[in-house]
């Protein structure tokens, strides 16, 4: 679903994200995790078509994003660190501008709207100006419009941050449910403990450079993910370790 | 603690100096100084027109020894500059400050950070004053020389007029604040309480001349009359030419209503400094949507982007609204065209330039609209909404023009068709007139566009600094009347060589030329800007 090959993003001469390789299939929930300013953001935002990157190639679907942008982004949705959205607008009209730019059938994206809505209990407020909303509700509402058009692959740089531990755990579940329909979902996250619950994969990004990847056991072994972060967070210096 | 607390006031103050307030970066030496000389040139010139208006009427009113009249209109003057520039200081400083809930969190005293909080806005009040107000004096005492009673009197006036313009913006301020949170429609609201605020300006400006004339004319038996109905006024006018039972009475009263308030605001202090309750909720119903092409629903964004912002509105909308009171104007009073035109006494050269001159003065009116160029940067910080979209770059410009394209097209179509129909024009002279004006519609928008993608500023905390501090709606709002400039000296130069006629059919290709020119640069280049605007 989500083919990174060998993808290097330079900010003027420093390398955001260096060589970076990772393969996530359907039905995936791929966790990505590193410092602050280790590269994670760089890396999804090249994902998303958001940030042109110098060398490399990612493939969505078998779709270059360097090639067909448009086409990669119909069938995947983003959702960033901080929630910025439209305060010129309310939360009903947000989610149409979306469901519109995605083509959503106007009786489906009622159904999932209330579906949706209802879940993360903002039913009430999708009527209000978004400027009133709290981080928390705008991080929902960033939910709602990443799932009203069914994406194929998901795309999360720390979902979990303002959420409430309801909305936490409903958005645990619901990611679940979406890689069970055949989705995939890759994110970041500093919250280990999730990510070592939630994911079937996982991802260890250290200045830039992949340090990590594979299946949580072979990632973990007989220790917690939490040891495996330190144990490499205190040695900058090592060398990439391809545990697949 | 008060001297802590007035400390990062003051800083607070002078950081616009030290600090770009777009980027937050530190100025450089050469821009700081270069950013004082500005403020200094401005506060230069605007105490220099009061000056200047001082001189005109201090001689009169010494003359007729009239001197507390001069004070009382120079001081209301003084008065409603004072509050109108800080009455939004002060609702921003004291009622939406960001630090209110930092300071709430800490050991202090509520009349402490309130006495910190009314200084920087007294401080405020003074520059209005040192603008204003002391200017006149120094005019009034040119013209009735340096006395003591003088200087003393004016020194008292000017403390007296301080203190006052300290209250009424405490309490203006605590209206604003209260009239804002309760304010459905704020946009439209306070675009119409502006353009009422501009059209009063004008409407007063014209006629001021007239006015103050005829009102010097009559200025002893004005000043009688209210003398003698008025004693009020006169008690106070009279406290700056140095009269002591006027000083004592004003200075006191100021002072005493000046400490009510503070007693009332320090004894409010929580209150106050959480009047911002957040945005009434709206209760949702579902209602039956129409879903929109892709075109349409990044048009609507851009629409309401425009039109849910009053900055937005005022700052870049304004030659719209121009070009329609044009038109209308044309239909509700066409003599005022008729009698403009009849001055060409209806030849074909009288004809052309009046063509000439109603299209360039149409065409200045679509200049001022400058909507496409701030687009870019008006994103801010959701500009990853539409990077992450299945859109293409295209057309999220495509969008982003169409919105000062219809608006300005439908505008100046509307004034253009008018105001040739009611100037007498006909054939070429009329069809030249409207398209003249809509190709420049075109080409402006695409002008601002261009300036948009390559100077962007999305790091912004008001959005007053993307659309008025921004390099690019500097260059589209002064480029686009410098494209009517060039055109002008255009015709003025073919017309020596070529006729009339087949100038104004190259002004036409031009046009045309210019904005495909721009439009080209905007499909590819553009496209390629904006994307690596990550």
């Amino acid at each position: 679903m989500l083919r990174i090959e060998g993808v290097t993003k330079k900010y003027g001469d420093k390398k955001a994200i260096d060589n970076i390789s990772l393969h996530i299939h359907p039905g995936e929930i791929y966790g990505f995790i590193g410092h602050n300013g280790a590269g994670k953001t760089t890396t999804i935002k090249s994902c998303c078509g958001i940030l042109q990157f110098e060398e490399g190639e990612i493939y969505i679907n078998g779709m270059s994003v360097k090639e067909n942008p448009t086409q990669c982004k119909s069938i995947l949705a983003y959702i960033p660190d901080n929630p910025d959205l439209y305060e010129f607008m309310t939360g009903t009209q947000y989610l149409n501008f979306v469901a519109d730019i995605f083509k959503v059938d106007v009786n489906e994206r009622k159904e999932r709207i209330k579906e949706y809505a209802d879940i993360f209990e903002i039913t009430g407020d999708l009527g209000s100006a978004i400027s009133s909303y709290s981080h928390g509700m705008k991080q929902k509402l960033a939910l709602i419009s990443a799932l009203i058009h069914q994406p194929k692959l998901i795309i999360m740089d720390e979902p979990f941050v303002g959420l409430d531990p309801k909305a936490a755990h409903l958005l645990k579940e619901i990611m679940r449910k979406v890689c069970d329909k055949g989705a995939a979902i890759f994110f970041s996250t500093h919250v280990l403990e999730v990510a070592e619950k939630l994911c079937d994969k996982v991802a260890i990004i250290n200045h830039g450079k992949l340090i990590m990847s594979g299946t949580m056991e072979e990632v973990k072994g007989n220790t917690s993910l939490e040891d495996v972060f330190l144990e490499i967070a205190q040695d900058k210096t090592t060398g990439q370790q391809e545990v697949v | 603690m008060i001297r802590v607390l007035v400390k990062k006031q003051m800083m607070e103050v002078w950081a616009s100096l030290y600090q770009n307030q777009k980027n937050g970066k530190r100025r450089s030496v050469v821009g700081i100084i270069g950013y004082g000389l500005f403020m200094l040139f401005i506060t230069l010139f605007l105490a220099a027109m009061f000056f200047r208006l001082g001189t005109f009427c201090a001689g009169v009113f010494s003359y007729i020894d009239m001197g507390w009249f001069y004070y009382l209109l120079m001081g209301m003057l003084s008065i409603i500059l004072s509050v109108f520039g800080s009455v939004f200081n002060t609702y921003s400083t004291v009622y939406l400050a960001k630090d209110n809930e930092l300071l709430l969190s800490m050991p202090l005293k509520p009349q402490e950070i309130m006495t910190a909080r009314l200084g920087g806005v007294y401080l405020t009040a003074l520059y209005y004053e040192l603008l204003s107000f002391i200017p006149a004096a120094v005019a009034y005492m040119i013209a009735d020389g340096f006395t003591a009673s003088n200087i003393i009197g004016a020194i008292a006036a000017l403390i007296a007029i301080s203190i006052f313009v300290l209250i009424l913006s405490c309490i203006l301020g605590y209206g604003v604040a209260v009239i804002s949170q309760k304010l459905k429609s704020k946009a439209i609201i306070t675009v119409i309480i502006a353009l009422v605020f501009f059209a009063a300006y004008y409407y007063v400006y014209f006629k001021a001349a007239a006015y103050l004339n005829d009102f010097l004319k009559n200025a002893a038996a004005i000043g009688a009359e209210i003398k003698e109905k008025a004693e009020v006024l006169y008690v106070i006018g009279s406290c700056a030419t140095g009269n002591v039972s006027s000083m004592c009475l004003v200075l006191g009263v100021t002072i005493v209503i000046m400490l009510v308030v503070y007693k009332i605001m320090v004894n409010n202090y929580t209150k106050i400094m959480t009047t911002n309750k957040g945005e009434k909720k709206v209760a949702y119903n579902e209602k039956t949507v129409k879903s929109s092409s892709v075109a349409t629903a990044l048009y609507k964004k851009e629409l309401a982007r425009f039109t849910r912002s009053a900055s937005y509105m005022l700052n870049c909308g304004l030659g719209v609204l121009f070009l329609v009171v044009v038109g209308a104007t044309a239909i509700i009073k066409p003599d005022i065209i008729r009698e403009f035109t009849s001055l060409t006494g209806g030849s074909e050269e009288g004809k052309q330039m009046i063509s000439l001159i109603m299209t360039s003065v149409l065409c200045f009116f679509v200049s001022m609209s400058d909507i496409a160029a701030p687009s870019v940067s008006m994103e801010g910080k959701c500009f990853w909404i539409l990077r992450s979209l299945p859109v293409s770059t295209w057309q999220i410009i495509k969008a982003k023009c169409s919105v000062q394209i219809r608006l300005t097209l439908v505008a100046g179509l509307f004034a253009s068709v008018f105001l040739g129909r009611e100037a007498g024009l006909e054939g070429f002279n009329y069809a030249f007139m409207i398209l003249a004006t809509a190709f420049f519609a075109i080409l402006i928008t695409f002008f601002g566009m261009t300036f948009g993608i390559l100077l962007p500023n999305f790091n912004w905390t008001s959005e007053q600094a993307a659309l008025k501090q921004s390099a690019n709606a500097f260059i589209a709002l002064f480029g686009g009347m410098a494209f009517v400039a060039a055109f002008g000296g255009i015709i003025y130069f073919l017309n020596k060589v070529i006729e009339m006629k087949m100038v104004m059919v190259a002004c036409l290709v031009l046009e045309v030329v210019v904005a495909a020119g721009f439009y080209c640069w905007l499909k590819t280049i553009g496209v390629k800007k904006l994307e690596n605007l990550g």
